[in-house]
């Protein structure tokens, strides 16, 4: 509200300057009625009346501001009155005695300094209020009561929630007002101005011109990464910019750079369907998983170097991009392990692939000499003869067997742990022919299970007993009041903070806590 | 339905173990009927041979249960034994437990059984053996696991557990699995 009235007295008060100058100012009179906002000129006088302008500043603004305090908030223009018997007039309603209003300090602009909004012809206060000036308790004279400046407006009164503590200083909101004026005077007078045929006009700012303050500080700087402190050093300029579509010479098309092999700009000889073997290529690997692998090992490097860039910035918590590659290695040793499993077993290369080709141990010349080609081995072979055997467009079923052939099996299957779940002669869900129903089965069942019981009474081997243990398949205390109560769902060894802090307050062992 | 796979069936014979000992065997090896365990969407369900051949011709989304269900797999595959295979351990039990009247509510509650409580013990009960309580007219109430060995119950205080509650009948009216039955 108090901006609001400075700034509807400070227009008030231009008009007020207008018409107590001289009548040369009619038309100074006609631009400041004018308040439009986005007027990009503002008129004023030529430096003469300026000058007078200024003389007039101390006593005339005031006078006018004591007309404003009279007219109740109208606009009407005002004929300017003889300055010191207004004074005199407009202090006593106030306080009952005369105010001291510092001329001097006013028309020095006050010490408040103020901000500005030029483009809205605005001066900000932001300058704290003393409440206690402010709000001088008593007086008030019934000619200046609230309901006079505000209006009889029941949401001021609702707002205010209530009686205000005294009666508010108005002479101090008119001397603040009064020096605010002032301040942006003086600020108007500075800016650039242009002549024009109607006068010399200053030039409001834009606004693109005025410059809101930041709400949030400024991000951070970024921390370069790697390359670019390198680049840097070294005077390496940005790469250019990439169009989005590159000509591709082999199919003549315009192509993306990234996307499926089919669609994409160069693809390279991932794509090509047939690939020669170099010089020093092992032909018996496939070229287009060893290309697949190697760009696995490029990507698993950028993610790598871009989170170690993260880590130098902060924005990733130190140690990850290790614990990445800790990962990395332990799943490829876990893979490397399994791959030898299988090669001790025999099964060098997939069952069907011929081993003619392969390395031979010892000779350079490819094995027309001298060297001895390695060997398939028993198990490769069976697996091989397996695979060939449902090889067929039938799956196998017509074909005669050969003389010491071992049965047909069906096709090679992958199995957990070398086992196959052993299938029911029929549906094992018991529907169908039998099955869980046939009297053989039964019979079977009762003996098998029979078996089972056996070997649980008879305490299993120890160490199948053990893990049996272990897993936890005999009873403990089942119940929560033990303490080694698990109750099978796992997640026990949540631990919320890393190293020796998570593994809690080491505890005493007590006889109690030994069971 | 199908048949329990060799994993299973030696869960279940372990669990079954506990509490029966060398009986369990009396329940695979029948003088009247030929009996089998079968499972129903992990729900171990004992049935007599004739009944399990009949409920082969019911749709497998309407067959809700078969013969008696002694008990379920768990989703980690552990066996959790029901207060519907009460009848085949009381049968069976090797280890029991007899309760006073003042303790009989309190186990019917789900409640632990208190020193207090025990009014019979059979001899040389290993701890945490399966132990299937009864009251003092010889009617089984329920089953749980023997906190102590017989020996060490005469040396505890009176409010220290005796038997930790697994079932008892009284779940019949308090239905605490919504799934039981």
């Amino acid at each position: 509200m108090a901006l609001r009235k400075k700034q509807t007295q400070e227009d008030r008060e231009e008009d007020e300057v207008a018409s107590s100058t001289s009548s040369s100012e009619a038309e100074r009179e006609e631009s400041d009625d004018d308040d439009d906002d986005d007027d990009d000129d503002d008129e004023k006088d030529s430096c003469s009346e300026a000058g007078s302008d200024e003389q007039m500043d101390g006593d005339v603004n005031l006078s006018d501001d004591d007309d404003d305090e009279d007219d109740d908030g109208s606009d009407d223009v005002k004929e300017g009155e003889s300055d010191n018997e207004e004074l005199e007039d407009e202090d006593s309603p106030v306080d009952g005695k005369k105010i001291n209003i510092d001329n001097g300090n006013i028309h020095n602009g006050g010490g408040e300094q103020c901000t500005f909004d030029l483009t809205n012809l605005l001066a900000f206060n932001t300058h704290q209020i003393n409440v206690a000036e402010l709000y001088r308790a008593g007086g008030g004279n019934a000619k200046l009561n609230r309901e006079d400046w505000y209006g009889t407006s029941p949401t001021i009164e609702a707002t205010t929630g209530g009686p205000l503590p005294g009666v508010v200083n108005e002479s101090l909101l008119l001397v603040k007002a009064a020096e605010g004026t002032t301040q942006l005077l003086r600020e108007l007078w500075k800016l650039p101005t242009e002549k024009t045929d109607v006068g010399s006009l200053a030039r409001l700012p834009t606004a693109a011109e005025t410059q809101l303050p930041r709400s949030l500080p400024p991000p951070p700087p970024k921390q370069p990464s790697k390359w670019e402190q390198f680049a840097l050093k070294r005077g390496i300029a940005p790469q250019s910019k990439r169009s989005r579509k590159v000509y591709d010479e082999s199919t003549g098309e315009w192509k993306h750079l990234t996307g499926s092999l089919s669609n994409r700009a160069n693809a390279g000889p991932e794509s090509w369907p047939i690939i020669e073997v170099k010089k020093n290529d092992d032909p018996n690997r496939d070229p287009w998983e060893k290309l697949r692998e190697e760009k696995k090992a490029r990507v698993g490097k950028n993610t790598v170097g871009r989170m170690r860039n993260a880590e130098r910035a902060g924005t990733l918590e130190k140690g990850s991009a290790n614990r990445l590659t800790k990962d990395n290695a332990r799943l490829e040793k876990q893979r490397a392990m399994m791959r030898e499993k299988d090669r001790k077993r025999g099964l060098v290369a997939p069952a069907g692939v011929p081993m003619d080709m392969a390395k031979t141990s010892g000779g350079e010349d490819g094995g027309a000499g001298g060297g001895v080609a390695v060997r398939r081995g028993k198990p490769s072979t069976t697996l091989a003869l397996r695979a060939t055997q449902v090889s067929t467009a039938s799956l196998g079923r017509f074909d005669r067997l050969r003389e010491g052939e071992p049965e047909r099996r069906g096709q090679l299957s992958k199995s957990i742990n070398g086992k196959k779940r052993k299938q029911l002669d029929a549906d094992i869900n018991g529907v169908g022919s039998g099955g869980g129903t046939n009297k053989k089965f039964l019979q079977s069942e009762a003996q098998k299970s029979a078996d089972i019981l056996n070997r649980v009474m008879n305490g299993s081997s120890s160490k199948e007993r053990e893990r049996d243990v272990r897993k936890g398949k005999f009873a403990k205390g089942e119940t929560a009041y033990d303490y080694e109560f698990d109750d099978g769902l796992g997640g026990g060894s949540f631990r919320k903070k890393k190293g020796r802090a998570g593994a809690g307050k080491m505890k005493k062992v007590t006889k109690k806590r030994i069971k | 339905m199908r048949p329990l796979t060799e994993e299973e069936t030696k869960t279940l014979f372990q669990k079954l173990a506990e509490y029966m000992g060398k009986s369990v065997e009396r329940l695979i090896n029948r003088s009247d009927e030929r009996h089998c365990f079968r499972l129903i969407k992990d729900r171990v369900y004992y049935v007599s041979e004739s009944v399990m051949k009949a409920s082969t011709s019911i749709n497998k989304d309407n067959l809700l249960h078969c013969g008696t269900c002694l008990g379920k797999f768990t989703k980690s595959g552990k066996f959790r034994l029901h207060i519907t295979a009460l009848d085949y351990l009381a049968q069976y039990s090797k280890y029991k437990v007899w309760l006073k009247q003042s303790a009989e509510m309190s186990f019917l509650y789900g409640n632990n059984v208190m020193k207090s409580g025990l009014a019979r013990i059979t001899e040389a009960t290993p701890q945490y053996a399966g132990v299937v309580v009864y009251n003092l007219a010889d009617i089984p109430l329920g089953f749980g696991v023997a906190a102590q060995t017989t020996d060490a119950c005469k040396e505890l205080a009176p409010t220290a557990n005796v038997v930790l509650h697994q079932a008892d009948v009284g779940e019949f009216l308090r239905g605490l699995e919504d799934d039981m039955f």
